[in-house]
């Protein structure tokens, strides 16, 4: 399954963040924006229960986020 | 989690990865043009040498294989292959389905004949001449880009490919002469044939394993194009090559065999470079940065020649051959960077109605557009736009989402840093 996460930071965190983001094994992409969100991850999960585990138990510890919101892919078209 | 979905994660930001595969492949691949200048001063037939080639370049593959695949250490539980730190999704002995293996052996076909024509061209050329004139396949690339996609080329597009040309016929003509039937060859027979190459390792590599999002890696992928050409050109060697050059196989082919490793080898690790890199962006861009072999011959060719002078020929056609050599070599750099460096990542989030979700193909097919995800959400559709420019992006994409009348909302984002495998 795929996922993005869109976060929304404490003022100059945001690098701090994704530099830890890109090391975790299920994130695919991590990408520094402009407009709503700072940064916008995707993520590449078995299943729910691991995306969970992945809000839960790492996002929801780490200092720089703000709030942030969830969207699961459920269908994706490559070029 | 299975064994195929761990992957692992490159610490290096997405652009930096990217250049760097781009621009090492370029390194190995002057290195091993100048190897080969070489090998064609030992042996002057093309048959046998492609032939040897491709025996060289399976052996090497298959021993990579069979080393990458050695588990070395553990992720939640999990061995993980000494190939992943090559390419981040390497499956040990996996067997693609048919719809990527067609397109390998399509490649296989062009690459045993480019082979032929390419050692036969090293007879004409030294190194130094020999890299500016491959690299033309960035025109074809282009063109077709442009062809393909109903793509006006922006200003910057125009000023790289004059700047490549006009570097490269520069290079060429550098040794004061001027072949037209060796140049000919070199710029549409065996350009040409490269670009189909590409084309069709690309289609390759768009492949994605449904079942655990994988693509094919890029050391597998060398693999299979490997064996294909093998078997292909060995066809060929044994319809077309008279008894002389079957003997000739192996009675010379002992005196130049280790050489030849040493050219695949270098040839083997600039292709997995190169395969992995066009995962990660557009092919014209690949080539454009790969082009930086071209500087790269000019010194490792010197060295060359001067470690062998009988054996590796370098042309200096006096000053006015390396002034010529010079400026054509800054004119390619100007133009390969020009290009490289003028492309941009955009998405789009859009909420559409409920025929909307319908549009997703059409969405997908317009231009630019390299993916389109249908979002569980507070959005519908998250849009993954690549574009020389924001302009363009906005002129040939943007509107033509915004057009759609079953999109009610949608907003734009550009991409400031990115990281990804």
């Amino acid at each position: 399954m795929i996922a993005y996460i869109f976060i929304n930071c404490y003022a100059d965190l945001e690098y701090q963040l994704a530099k830890y983001l890109r090391d975790q094994s299920i994130v695919e992409e991590v990408m520094i924006t402009t407009g709503e969100n700072d940064i916008i991850i995707r993520l590449f999960i078995q299943d729910l229960q691991e995306l969970y585990e992945f809000t839960v138990n790492i996002l929801e510890n780490r200092p720089e986020i703000r709030d942030m919101r969830t969207s699961v892919v459920t269908k994706e078209i490559n070029n | 989690m299975s064994e195929m979905s761990v992957r692992t994660r490159s610490a290096l930001s997405k652009k930096f990865l990217f250049y760097g595969l781009a621009l090492t492949s370029a390194v190995l691949s002057a290195s091993y043009v100048v190897v080969d200048t070489y090998v064609s001063a030992l042996l002057d037939d093309s048959m046998i040498l492609a032939q040897l080639s491709w025996m060289a370049g399976a052996l090497i593959i298959g021993s990579l294989m069979l080393v990458l695949a050695i588990p070395l250490r553990r992720i939640n539980g999990i061995r993980i292959p000494l190939g992943t730190h090559l390419d981040p999704n390497f499956r040990p002995f996996f067997l693609p389905p048919w719809a990527v293996l067609k397109w390998v052996t399509l490649s296989g076909v062009f690459m045993s004949i480019s082979t032929m024509l390419y050692f036969q061209l090293l007879q004409e050329f030294d190194a130094s001449i020999m890299a500016p004139l491959m690299s033309f396949t960035i025109i074809y690339l282009l063109i077709g880009d442009f062809v393909l996609e109903k793509d006006n080329p922006t200003m910057i597009e125009i000023q790289g490919i004059i700047a490549i040309v006009a570097g490269i016929f520069i290079s060429s003509l550098s040794r004061g002469e001027f072949d037209a039937k060796a140049v000919f060859l070199a710029l549409v027979v065996m350009n040409g044939m490269s670009a189909l190459i590409t084309i069709f390792n690309k289609k390759a590599t768009q492949w994605v394993d449904l079942s655990t999002r994988q693509p094919l890696d890029a050391i597998t992928f060398r693999f299979y194009a490997v064996v294909t050409t093998l078997i292909i050109n060995s066809i060929l060697f044994i319809i077309l090559a008279d008894p002389q050059q079957h003997l000739g196989l192996w009675r010379v082919g002992r005196t130049v065999f280790w050489t030849i490793i040493l050219s695949m080898f270098l040839a083997t690790l600039s292709y997995i470079f190169i395969i992995r890199a066009l995962r990660m962006g557009k092919m014209s861009i690949i080539n454009s940065l790969s082009s930086f072999s071209v500087i790269l011959s000019i010194p490792l060719t010197m060295i060359g020649h001067f470690v062998l002078p009988d054996a590796i020929p370098f042309d200096l056609g006096g000053s006015n051959g390396i002034i010529l050599k010079s400026i054509g070599a800054v004119l390619v750099i100007t133009g390969m960077l020009g290009l490289a460096l003028s492309e941009v990542r955009v998405l789009a989030i859009a909420k559409v109605t409920e025929d909307g979700l319908k549009q997703i193909n059409h969405i997908a097919s317009l231009k630019g557009v390299t993916r389109v995800s249908v979002l569980a959400g507070k959005y519908d559709l998250l849009i993954t736009i690549r574009t020389r420019s924001i302009g363009k992006g906005y002129r040939q994409t943007i509107r033509k989402i915004r057009g759609i009348p079953t999109v009610q909302y949608l907003e734009t984002i550009t991409i400031m840093k990115e990281w990804g495998s």
